[in-house]
């Protein structure tokens, strides 16, 4: 596995978890009080931050784990942003994902319009942008294990 | 997804026959990474025109004698 596949499945793994906790801290919010009173900037604020600080940790530790398996197998570890192949895939992954980002902006757009409450338009804009980032990174695994 | 390609290659068999060249090497001489080579011999990826001509070029032998394409006849 190169060390570009181990960052996509670090991904893989982070986007969901940081979603569940995030939407877990604003639904238990909403059980008790009306979605204007809902604090969500900093939940929201703390997720972004906590998605780039996890997956820069993932890829910290995929160049661990690519140096390890490769000195273990007595070869030369592959730390290159890719080949050829890592770039068709990243194109797919990324091709995926973008039907999902537009839907989201589109929909988040009408909510703005619809004049509704900014929490929604805000809360549809994050969860497309995790949908969409799940999309990319999980096209990207499956290309990597099935083939493109 | 999935294996959609119906190009077969000889390149397993061309390293051994090229004095056993591993696919660490022939990755290094094609400026690919070694998960690349593995999955262009396991036919799960289809390398671009000059990524077959380089592979053709680092085992010594023509591009048929690489990657073949069935008949449809067949």
């Amino acid at each position: 596995m190169t060390m570009t596949e181990r960052t996509v499945w670090a991904t893989l793994v982070v986007f969901p978890l940081v979603g569940i906790v995030y939407f877990t801290v604003i639904l238990t919010q909403a059980a008790d009080r009306s979605v204007a009173e809902i604090s969500w900037v900093t939940p929201m604020l703390w997720a972004w931050g906590s998605l780039i600080v996890f997956i820069i940790l993932g890829t910290i530790a995929s160049a661990i784990a690519t140096a390890i398996q490769a000195e273990v197998a007595g070869e030369k570890a592959e730390f290159e942003d890719g080949d050829e192949r890592d770039k068709q895939i990243e194109r797919l992954g990324n091709a995926r994902a973008y039907g999902m980002s537009s839907f989201g902006g589109l929909v988040a757009t009408i909510l703005l319009m619809l004049d509704v409450d900014r929490f929604w338009a805000a809360n549809t804009l994050f969860l497309a942008g995790l949908i969409a980032g799940l999309i990319a990174a999980g096209s990207r695994a499956y290309a990597y294990r099935k083939g493109l | 997804m999935g294996r959609s390609t119906k190009v077969t290659n000889a390149i397993r068999a061309l390293r051994f026959a090229h004095g056993e060249m591993t696919q660490a090497e022939l990755a290094e001489r094609i400026g690919v990474t070694r998960q690349t080579v593995i999955a262009i011999e396991q036919g799960r990826y289809s390398p671009s025109l000059e990524m077959a001509f380089q592979i053709a070029r680092a085992l010594e032998v023509p591009l048929d004698a690489v990657f073949q394409y069935p008949d449809e006849a067949a």
